[in-house]
């Protein structure tokens, strides 16, 4: 049993640990929430609240086409990874082809590299098929990194689904159809939706990729529109604080919705549900 | 419906580990076939040969009057329970059960009659929402089993079942397998490593070891007739005496330092009147009495006394040397002591009230119609 001393103690730890975290995020918030005519440029908890910063953001800030663009580059990018991955790590793991260890590494090799060595020959690549600012542009080599990290997630998930599991199916008459659609996949299912959310998260982030093949506005991202709209508003909290809510309240949102399935997807190790 | 096939079906696996050697056995349209024998003996793997999830190495295997050697699992039409059950966790009972008859394009008004039947005759009709975590071991086994059931296969297989039950449910699943296989009325090839299973449950009985088909019979016989020491020792509890000893010609019998006097009209007539020979004596505890006047008798020390309330087990320590048998391990119960000296322990069976203690001399004498005999060489039984 713990001591008053220890548990007071503890309790401050985590108080203050938790103001910490809380600090940025609750500043962010006021400043968003304070009226865009104030342009202050300082923070400040006590004044009275305001939607204008969002509205300023969301029509003069460009937010709404940013929000959108990053929408249809995000999803482009998810439907193809949980599809290619859950079907080709279904492959690897219950198929075996000739070759399909290798491949195996090879993905995971592809989802190692960073973002800054790939960005150069994705550059080169993207311009000779003609598809620099365009969606695809923004879809294709993100779908390609994220269907590398899904292979590598989705094949543990299938390796943990008990092997009598599969024998029961094939004995009951499943076809690798049925067997994939029926059995497999719905085990998978929390593993699928740790990976989306993760998939989610860091493509909905994505900044230097869309920088470095976007340069048509009408293209721009939320991550590079904030950067833009920062740049051009710095003195106005208000404003600057309304368009990083924006641009982050798609991934709390996805992560509120997730989370049970995404904490016991992360520590489970992708395990069958 | 059909009957069940195997001509001399071996199993070698890539590291040349021989799982099943030459098994042949023919398993009756109706019949519930047991399967037993130590942990690797075989018999989990001989079983998922018939249903296809084994390739066959050598040999044959046939379903009724098909071939089905060959033959994917899902042409066998045969049915399989598993030990852990294998149901399936997202779907409900109703789904689970109705599954097979869905992969089959069967209707949904006539799936949900069928499931609503099994799910009767299982009890289970008010659990069909409910999904396999939420329910308990004995449901989930019946689950399991309505799911066979369903599909009306022509072969049930069952590996092990009960093994995850605690043993009061054991039993009363053992009853409710038993009701269904007879109502259903099919094939039924039963794994398990519980011999009280196998002497309760199966019309037949197979005995296995290191892959090879020991012997097969009706329970009773397999008890009463064992065909080598293996069986012998696997089948009892407790366990069938086995100790070395030499047989003269005239029916004496040297065990240790004991002598039993055995009728020559007794032994089997492979020894009667020819000389000496070394032998594995074999007598059940239950065989064995407390010796009268003029029985010829074994004496020992009681070393242990285990009152049941129906029976007293009484453990006797003897010169006698208890049989190596290299499956079980030889006897392990024995104090380090006693296996240094080569002493071996009797274990009698006797009246409740018999009143034996520790530390009493006893006199045991069997039932010269009970005995048994193998060649320790071979150790098949001499007749």
């Amino acid at each position: 049993m713990f001591t008053r001393t220890e548990r007071y103690g503890t309790l401050f730890i985590l108080l203050a640990a938790a103001a910490i975290t809380l600090y940025p995020i609750v500043a962010l918030i006021s400043a968003a929430l304070e009226s865009v005519k104030a342009n202050v440029n300082s923070i400040n908890f006590w004044h009275s609240l305001s939607l204008s910063s969002f509205k300023y953001a969301w029509n003069a800030g460009d937010f709404s086409q940013y929000m959108v663009n990053t929408a249809i580059m995000t999803i482009g990018v998810l439907v193809i990874s949980a599809i290619v991955a859950t079907v080709a790590a279904y492959a690897i793991v219950h198929l075996r082809p000739f070759g399909s260890r290798l491949l195996f590494f090879v993905c995971v090799i592809g989802f190692m590299l960073p973002v800054e060595v790939l960005i150069t020959p994705w550059y080169y690549e993207l311009r000779s098929m003609n598809l620099l600012n365009g969606y695809w542009a923004l879809i294709l080599p993100q779908a390609a990194q994220s269907v590398a990290f899904g292979i590598f997630w989705m094949r543990s998930a299938f390796m943990a689904v008990p092997e009598s599991l599969v024998e029961a199916a094939t004995l009951d008459g499943a076809s690798r159809w049925h067997m994939f659609r029926f059995v497999l996949v719905p085990s998978v299912k929390p593993a699928l939706k740790t990976m989306s959310a993760l998939v989610f998260l860091w493509t909905w982030n994505a900044f230097l990729l869309p920088l470095v093949v976007e340069s048509n506005p009408n293209r721009y991202t939320v991550t590079i529109g904030l950067s833009t709209f920062q740049g051009a508003h710095f003195a106005n909290y208000g404003a600057l604080g309304a368009g990083a809510v924006l641009a982050a309240l798609p991934v709390v949102l996805v992560y509120l919705i997730s989370q049970r399935s995404f904490i016991s997807g992360m520590f489970a190790g992708s395990t069958v549900g | 419906m059909a009957s069940i096939t195997l001509n001399a079906v071996s199993k070698t696996y890539s590291n040349d580990v021989q799982a099943v050697d030459d098994v042949s056995l023919d398993i009756a349209d109706g019949e519930l076939m047991v399967l037993v024998g130590p942990s690797g003996c075989g018999k989990t793997t001989l079983m998922r040969m018939i249903s296809g999830l084994e390739r066959v190495t050598a040999g044959q295997i046939k379903i009724g009057d098909r071939d089905v050697t060959m033959a994917a699992p899902k042409e066998r039409d045969v049915a399989m329970v598993f030990q852990n059950y294998a149901l399936y966790p997202h779907m409900t009972v109703a789904e689970n059960i109705g599954f097979p008859l869905r992969l089959r394009g069967v209707g949904k008004r006539e799936i949900a009659t069928k499931v609503a039947a099994a799910t009767e005759i299982l009890g289970l009709s008010q659990s069909e929402s409910r999904r396999p975590p939420e329910l308990s071991g004995g449901q989930r086994q019946r689950v399991a089993m309505g799911r066979a059931i369903v599909r009306e296969p022509s072969v049930f297989l069952m590996d092990e079942p009960l093994s995850n039950l605690d043993a009061k449910l054991r039993v009363e699943m053992r009853s409710e397998i038993l009701n269904i296989q007879r109502r259903v009325g099919v094939a039924t090839v039963y794994v398990t490593h519980d011999q009280t299973e196998a002497m309760t449950m199966g019309d037949r009985v197979a005995v296995l070891e290191a892959g090879r088909l020991l012997q097969c019979d009706v329970p009773q016989t397999i008890y009463d007739e064992p065909a080598n020491v293996t069986v012998a020792a696997f089948i009892g509890s407790p366990a069938m005496n086995l100790f070395e000893g030499t047989l003269g010609a005239d029916g004496t019998l040297r065990i240790g330092e004991e002598t039993l006097t055995l009728e020559p009209a007794t032994l089997p007539s492979g020894l009667r009147g020819a000389g000496e020979h070394p032998v594995i004596f074999g007598v059940r505890p239950e065989d064995l009495r407390v010796a009268g006047e003029g029985d010829s008798f074994i004496t020992g020390t009681v070393e242990l006394v285990e009152a049941l309330g129906s029976d007293l087990l009484v453990h006797m320590d003897t010169s006698a040397r208890r049989a190596q048998l290299p499956e079980f391990g030889g006897d392990d119960e024995l104090p380090p002591e006693a296996e240094v000296s080569g002493r071996g322990r009797f274990v009698a069976r006797l009246e409740p009230r018999a009143g034996v203690r520790i530390g009493d001399t006893l006199r045991l004498t069997p039932d010269p119609a009970r005995t048994h005999f193998f060649d320790p060489a071979s150790g098949q039984k001499t007749r």
